[in-house]
C-alpha cells in the first residue's frame, strides 16, 4: 500500500514512517512471538543504572500469547472427491427424441407417412392440397389441408370440407394406426402463403363442398387403369393392404361413393 | 407409509403412444433418471424417523460447499446435485449406501405419485389465482375489471379481512404431487421412466416418484437382491 509516501512530501511524513514502523514491530512481534511467553524479571536496581527497575521501553506494550501452531498456516485438508459413475445422458442426450424416434419406428416403419408431410421431399402434401384419409373402420374423410401440427407421434393435419352442408374440420393424427392411407386428391393451384391457412372458414373463401372434386378423382383413377399401376406399387406391410381392400369394398357398396380400387390404399400415393 | 424407497428423475417432455389394434392415444410424460443413487439414511433411533437419502445427477465440486464435500467423502460418493429423502416404512426399506437405482426400480403397469414443483406464474390477480369472476365490464366499473370484489363483511364481520382470504398474490411454484400416475415404460439403456398422463412443472424440472399411496404397496422386495453392490447376475440366479 501507500506506506513510503515521505518521498513526495517530506515534511508531511511521520504518519507513514509510524505506520511503517508499526508493521514492523508486528512482523517482528510474530516473528518471535514464540519468546514473548517468557519474560525475564527486570535486574534489581543498582547505584549505577537506577533506571534497570523500569521496564525496558517498548514500541508496544500489549504481550500477544500466540501459539506456534496458529503461526503456521493450517495445512488444508484435501478432501477426497469420488469420480461420478458414467452419465445416462452421454448413451441418450435427447430423451424426447429417442422416445420418438423409437415410437415412429413402430408407427411408420417405412417412413412413408413421415415423407408425405416431410418438407424435404417434393412429392409431399401441402397446404392447401384436398387430401383423402382411410381409416381402419369408419367413413373415410377428405378436405382441405388447412394446418399441421409437428409433434412427433402426435404429428397431426386438418382437414375442412363441408359435410350435409355443415363446414366441418377434422384433426387427424397422421401416425394413429387406424389411419389406413392418405391420398392427395387434388393439388393446389399455388403455394399457400401462411402456415395455417384459417381464413378458409371466412364465407368468402370458403370451398365448400369437395365431393365433387373426390369423384371426379377416382374417375380419372379408374379411367387411367389404377388397378395395374397401382398393384405393383409398395404397400406398408400385407396387413395394412388386407385391411384397406375390406375398407373399399366397404366403399364401393356404398351409395354415392364411386369405385375406387383395392390398391389404391397405399398412403403416400 | 411406503414400504421402499422412491427415486429423482427430471421431466424431459411429453409424447403420446398408440395403441396398435384400437389407435387409442395415450400420452405420456418422459422422465429421465440420471444416475440415481442412495446417499445415505436416516433410522429411527438416531432421527426417530426412516428415509433413504436419494440424489441425482452430478455437480462439480467446486460449486458445493465444503461442509457437503465432507458429507460425501464419508459416504465415498461423487457429488449430487440434489440429494431428497424419501421416507419409508421400516429398516428393511433401507438399499445400502451407493445403491444406483435404475428405471426399472419400477415395473411397467405399476403406479406411483409424481411430485414437483409446478412453473411459477408470478404475482397473479385473483382471476388467474384463485378463478373469482372479476367485475363486470361496463355498468359503471372503473379501472377493476379484473379486481375482486369484496373483501368481506362490514362490521358484522368484525370489520376485519379474515386470515386466509384469497387475495391477488405469488402463485405457482410450489410442490404439486399428481397421484397414481402408471408406469408406461421403463427403459433402462437409456435412463427412461415412461409416465401415463402429465405432471407438474417445465421441462428439466426435478420430479420425485414413489410408490402410490392411494394404491396397494407393489409385490416387490423393498431392496432387489440385483442392486445390491457386489452381487453379479449369477448370484441371483442362485438366489431367485
Amino acid at each position: 500500500m501507500t506506506l513510503n509516501t515521505s518521498s513526495v512530501r517530506p515534511l508531511a511524513c511521520l504518519k507513514s514512517i509510524s505506520r511503517t514502523t508499526r508493521v514492523t514491530n508486528t512482523q517482528h512481534r510474530f516473528a518471535s512471538a514464540g519468546q514473548l511467553r517468557y519474560r525475564a524479571p527486570p535486574p534489581e536496581p543498582s547505584r549505577k543504572n537506577p533506571w534497570a527497575q523500569v521496564p525496558p521501553r517498548r514500541t508496544f506494550n500489549i504481550v500477544f500469547y500466540i501459539s506456534k501452531a496458529k503461526l503456521q498456516p493450517l495445512a488444508k485438508h484435501r478432501i477426497k472427491i469420488t469420480p461420478p459413475p458414467p452419465s445416462i445422458r452421454a448413451t441418450c442426450p435427447e430423451p424426447l427424441k429417442t422416445f420418438n424416434t423409437s415410437q415412429l419406428s413402430l408407427l411408420d416403419p417405412s417412413g412413408t407417412r413421415t415423407r408425405l408431410f416431410s418438407s424435404d421431399y417434393p412429392d409431399r402434401a401441402c397446404l392447401g392440397d384436398v387430401l383423402l384419409v382411410r381409416f381402419k373402420n369408419g367413413d373415410p374423410f377428405f378436405g382441405i389441408y388447412m394446418a399441421r401440427r409437428r409433434q412427433g407421434p402426435d404429428t397431426a393435419i386438418l382437414l375442412r370440407n363441408t359435410v350435409m352442408r355443415t363446414g366441418t374440420e377434422m384433426w387427424v393424427k397422421i401416425y394413429n394406426p387406424t389411419v389406413v392411407g392418405i391420398e392427395i386428391v387434388q393439388r393446389a393451384e399455388r403455394r399457400a402463403r401462411r402456415s395455417r391457412l384459417y381464413y378458409l372458414r371466412k364465407p368468402e373463401h370458403d370451398r365448400g363442398d369437395l365431393s365433387g372434386v373426390l369423384n371426379m378423382y377416382l374417375k380419372t383413377r379408374r379411367t387411367l387403369g389404377a388397378r395395374k399401376k397401382d398393384n405393383k406399387e409398395k404397400i406398408e406391410t400385407q396387413k395394412a393392404a388386407a385391411k384397406a381392400k375390406t375398407l373399399v369394398e366397404d366403399l364401393e357398396t356404398k351409395p354415392g361413393n364411386q369405385q375406387a380400387k383395392p390398391g389404391a390404399n397405399a398412403p403416400g400415393q | 407409509m411406503p414400504l421402499r424407497t422412491g427415486v429423482l428423475g427430471k421431466k424431459k417432455g411429453m409424447s403420446s403412444i398408440f395403441d396398435p389394434e384400437t389407435g387409442h392415444r395415450t400420452p405420456v410424460t418422459i422422465v429421465q433418471m440420471d444416475r440415481v443413487q442412495v446417499v445415505g439414511h436416516k433410522t429411527e433411533a438416531k432421527h426417530g424417523y426412516y428415509a433413504v437419502q436419494i440424489g441425482h445427477g452430478h455437480r462439480s465440486p467446486k460449486n458445493e460447499t465444503r461442509a457437503m464435500l465432507g458429507v460425501y467423502e464419508q459416504v465415498g460418493l461423487s457429488i449430487k446435485e440434489e440429494i431428497v429423502e424419501f421416507m419409508v416404512k421400516d429398516a428393511s426399506g433401507l438399499p445400502p449406501i451407493g445403491t444406483l437405482l435404475p428405471p426399472s426400480w419400477f415395473r411397467v403397469g405399476e403406479f406411483v405419485d409424481a411430485k414437483s414443483n409446478c412453473k411459477g406464474k408470478g404475482f397473479a390477480g385473483v382471476m388467474k389465482k384463485w378463478g373469482m369472476k372479476g367485475q363486470d365490464r361496463s355498468h359503471g366499473v372503473s379501472l377493476t375489471h379484473r379486481s375482486m370484489g369484496s373483501a368481506g363483511q362490514s362490521q358484522g364481520g368484525g370489520s376485519r379481512v379474515y386470515p386466509g382470504k384469497k387475495m391477488a398474490g405469488r402463485m405457482g411454484g410450489q410442490q404439486v404431487t399428481v397421484y397414481n400416475c402408471k408406469i408406461v415404460q421403463a427403459d433402462d439403456a437409456n435412463g427412461l421412466i415412461v409416465l401415463h398422463g402429465c405432471i407438474a412443472g417445465p421441462k428439466g424440472c426435478t420430479v420425485k416418484l414413489q410408490d402410490a399411496r392411494r394404491k396397494p404397496w407393489p409385490d416387490v422386495p423393498s431392496v432387489p437382491l440385483e442392486l445390491l453392490p457386489g452381487s453379479t447376475p449369477q448370484s441371483v440366479t442362485e438366489a431367485a
